[in-house]
């Protein structure tokens, strides 16, 4: 290629390769500004840490570097982003499912357990109400194309995030068990979540199909195969790690072909690979192993990467979808989850404490989105170019921001009239 | 059974378990995946190879990692074990022996090729950072000199041999006018001189060798890079006089593409390892993620600009080691964490890439290549580091750094075919030098770890 021909070229391009290279420093400079001195001071301030836990920012980013604004990601990119969504789908399953260890399970209160019940239940049937009144407003597509994101408008009311530091003032002595009965019922949330979408996904994919017993005895096969290659890949993994006794870069390799292989069997079974690795999470769990311990902790330290890596993907992602449908969605999951949750929290954990003063922002909490509902609607989105999956991915994920900011300013109100209080008492 | 032993069948027997796992999960595909969302032009074929990319690379990784442990266990460099497991996966070999479908299919295997630069550039940001200034300064004449000698000599006799035996063994490339067949028997000779900076910082890092031949070889192989890309692209520049093609590419055009390609790639390089360093002073935790993040930033910005990865990222690496050396020592260690599984991943995409097909229909004339090029490679080098006095201990065995080939070499071969056009006589020489370049991926390890360990660069515990 002659220098002319380059200049021409370079010169046609130039607009797509400086938006590519914008993308880049996006990211870039995002991803260097969370890892530096500067950020963390930043992150006890308790606004800007509830938007980076409501992962406001990695979503911004994602939205700049997508079709709709630099189209660093455009439309053509877009299938690439599959293999990659689908790791990190893959790893988050994993982490899920390596709270699954025995010992914990068996340590969960009854308390706990009945909260979460109850809570799951109404979420199911608030959330499944949503999810009619979505399906009716779009009755004119096909069942298998509403299918996957009803079950994510279900799965949105499921759970909560079990992050509290935001939420704790001052980290008052007082809040430090109700906190972790919130974070331990949010990590059980998610485990819940994940099982009944791959209890689900199967039957609601032979929705609509003439071979219905046929593709009930694939999810069954599939089911099997999934439960088997966990079992293959957990153990394996157990073989192989005692073999290279925790040197960082053996350990490395073992770590990324785990997860590389749960995604990957996962796609070519047809099964989801966050549930896939959800199962893998559990056998290794379980399998009481002191070198998986290291393998625990690798896959867990990645945790924030993967959920800013989803989102920022997400934001490209949900560049299809209709906003006029997604943002009344999106609010409406949002302000039902405000109404529904704390209700519910309040009643229960104050069952277990009873100090638990009525106005403790913790009680907010379980308003807020999990991380895990934006994973699982990811999936619909991922398999198909349907529109519907992917306005549904943005409610959810308008959802996942609302949420993060209610509880904020409920917890900055509580603590303007402690302060008052504190004042009057004076 | 002693322990080594056991550890040799454990690690046989999940390779086994793998390789049953990925074959199972391929035949039940078709029934148990569903119909596969067509995406793009290229429909469903592309959508199979996403779907299957990812069990390819796990498939890749593991399976190249457990094969080269095995090797190593027999003494053998672990490289070959990564290259062995990619020829065996890869769409060459089972298909075209066994008629069995491959575990990574050709349109994976072009996905996973997207992977490539981002390893090229991580693995040049190491090469960079070994080359030290002070080492330059003193052997710079030196390697010089042993650069004029071995490549003068390969290029000279690879051409005369090419000429001579190689092309009249060949059919299509026999009937050639003799303008081509000249011109076609020094881009011959000058293939042979490409070796692999890539693999060559692999056996070092894999043997653990330090010393004289591993800084000569290693500083000698980027600067031969270097000239090996002025020299093809002013070879490329004569195709339109020797194949009469009108419409050529002019020698005003491709000095200003070579100059494009190299003082660009320099100063991107520099501007790059000056903005990592700076970023890197900055990040307190996970800076092997903003590494990733580098290497990916610099892929992406060498193929926008037509910049060559390997040179920026090596000019990158050798800016931070030589002006902040300290500094920069925690970037390189954490590098080295992340240099296994990008080995793996590269040189068994590398094996899998190989044409077997090629490799059987032209292995004798292949064959001679090689030898021809192996002779060529030790006169030449042992010549030149008599000239420049290299350490005596050094210049019987320098000669196995240089035999080594693969990334470089096949992008040279690729540029070659696709410079001289749609002609009848392409796929067979395409096939030729690929053919002899795969066994130069294979046997160039072999060789070098051979000469590191004469050499007694090697340590006595590897």
């Amino acid at each position: 290629m002659t220098t002319s021909v380059l200049l021409a070229a370079a010169a046609e391009g130039a607009s797509r390769v400086l938006a590519v290279f914008l993308g880049i420093a996006v990211v870039g400079a995002a991803a260097t500004f969370a890892t530096t001195r500067l950020y963390a001071r930043l992150q006890r301030h308790r606004w800007i840490a509830a938007l980076t836990a409501g992962g406001w920012f990695a979503t911004v980013a994602g939205v700049l570097i997508g079709p709709r604004v630099l189209a660093a990601v455009d439309a053509d990119a877009l299938p690439a982003l599959r293999p990659l969504l689908g790791v990190a789908l893959a790893w988050i399953g994993l982490i899920v499912g390596l709270q699954l260890r025995r010992t914990l399970v068996r340590a969960i209160p009854n308390d706990l357990a009945r909260w979460l019940s109850i809570d799951t239940m109404v979420g199911a049937a608030v959330g499944g109400g949503v999810a009619a009144w979505w399906w009716s407003k779009n009755a004119d597509l096909p069942p298998t194309v509403l299918a996957p994101p009803v079950l994510a408008i279900v799965l949105a009311f499921v759970g909560w995030a079990p992050e509290t530091r935001t939420l704790r003032g001052g980290l008052a002595p007082h809040t430090v068990a109700p906190g972790q009965f919130v974070q331990a019922g949010g990590g059980l949330g998610a485990v819940i979540a994940v099982a009944a979408f791959g209890l689900a996904t199967p039957i609601l994919q032979g929705l609509g199909h003439d071979e219905g017993l046929r593709r009930a005895g694939i999810a069954g096969l599939d089911m099997v195969l999934a439960v088997g290659t966990a079992v293959l890949l957990g153990s394996g993994a157990r073989l192989l790690l005692r073999q290279t006794a925790g040197r960082p870069a053996e350990s490395l390799v073992i770590t990324l072909s785990l997860v590389f292989l749960a995604s990957g069997v996962a796609n070519e079974l047809g099964f989801s690979p966050l549930v896939s690795g959800m199962l893998a999470g559990l056998v290794i769990a379980n399998l009481r192993d002191p070198h998986l311990r290291d393998l625990e902790r690798g896959l867990q330290s990645a945790e924030p990467g993967m959920a800013v890596l989803m989102l920022l993907s997400c934001g490209s992602l949900a560049a299809g979808a209709s906003l006029a449908e997604a943002i009344p969605l999106g609010i409406a999951i949002a302000g039902l989850r405000l109404v529904i949750k704390p209700l519910l929290a309040r009643r229960e954990l104050r069952r277990s404490f009873p100090d638990l003063d009525r106005t403790e922002p913790l009680l907010l909490g379980p308003a807020r989105l999990p991380m895990i509902a934006v994973a699982i609607a990811v999936g619909p989105a991922l398999a198909s170019d349907d529109g519907p999956a992917s306005t549904v991915l943005a409610a959810i994920m308008i959802a996942l921001l609302l949420g993060a900011i209610a509880p904020a300013i409920a917890a900055r109100r509580h603590s303007g009239s402690d302060h008052m209080s504190a004042e009057a008492a004076a | 059974m002693n322990a080594s032993n056991r550890r040799t069948l454990v690690l046989l027997a999940v390779l086994g378990l793998l390789a049953t796992l990925v074959f199972v999960a391929h035949a039940l595909e078709p029934t148990l995946a569903g119909d596969v969302t067509a995406i793009g032009a290229d429909g469903e074929d592309l959508g199979r190879a996403l779907n299957g990319v990812t069990l390819s690379l796990g498939f890749l990784l593991l399976g190249s990692w457990l094969l080269g442990e095995i090797v190593g266990r027999f003494g053998l460099p672990r490289v070959v074990g990564y290259l062995l497991f990619g020829v065996l996966a890869g769409p060459g070999l089972l298909p075209t022996a066994f008629g069995v479908p491959a575990p990574v299919s050709a349109d994976e295997l072009t996905l996973l090729r997207r992977l490539d630069a981002l390893a090229i550039s991580l693995i040049a940001l190491v090469a960079g950072g070994e080359i030290k200034v002070s080492f330059l300064r003193g052997m710079l004449g030196r390697i010089a000199t042993v650069l004029g000698t071995q490549v003068g000599t390969i290029l000279v006799g690879g051409s005369i041999v090419a000429f001579l035996v190689i092309l009249p063994w060949v059919p299509s490339l026999a009937e050639l006018p003799t303008a081509a067949a000249i011109h076609l028997s020094i881009v011959i000779g000058l293939l042979c001189v490409a070796n692999s900076p890539a693999i060559v910082i692999a056996m070092i890092d894999e043997t653990g060798a330090r010393g004289p031949m591993c800084d000569t070889a290693l500083a000698a192989t980027v600067c031969k890079d270097l000239v090996l890309v002025i020299l093809l692209t002013i070879l490329l520049g004569f195709v339109p006089i020797a194949f009469g093609t009108p419409d050529g590419a002019g020698g005003g055009g491709l000095v200003g593409e070579a100059a494009w390609h190299l003082i660009g790639s320099i100063v991107f390089g520099a501007f790059v390892g000056i903005a990592m360093h700076f970023a890197a002073a900055r990040i307190e935790k996970r800076i092997d993620v903003f590494i990733v993040l580098c290497g990916f930033a610099i892929a992406f910005a060498a193929d926008a600009l037509h910049f060559a990865p390997l040179l920026v990222a090596l000019v990158a690496g050798f800016t931070q080691a030589n002006i902040w050396p300290e500094r920069s020592e925690r970037m390189f260690h954490s590098i080295e964490t992340l240099l296994l599984p990008v080995y793996c991943v590269f040189f068994a995409t590398a094996g899998a890439g190989i044409r077997i097909d090629a490799v059987v229909a032209l292995w004798p004339v292949a064959l001679m290549l090689v030898g021809t090029r192996l002779v060529l490679v030790w006169a030449g080098t042992t010549a030149g580091a008599k000239l420049a006095k290299l350490d005596p201990g050094i210049r019987p065995w320098l000669w196995t750094a240089f035999t080594p080939q693969a990334g470089v070499a096949i992008a040279l071969a690729n540029e070659v075919a696709k410079a001289i056009g749609d002609r009848p006589f392409i796929p067979d020489l395409a096939s030729l030098l690929l053919a002899a370049i795969a066994m130069n991926e294979v046997l160039g390890p072999l060789l070098m770890k051979w000469g590191l360990q004469r050499a007694g660069e090697v340590p006595a515990t590897r």
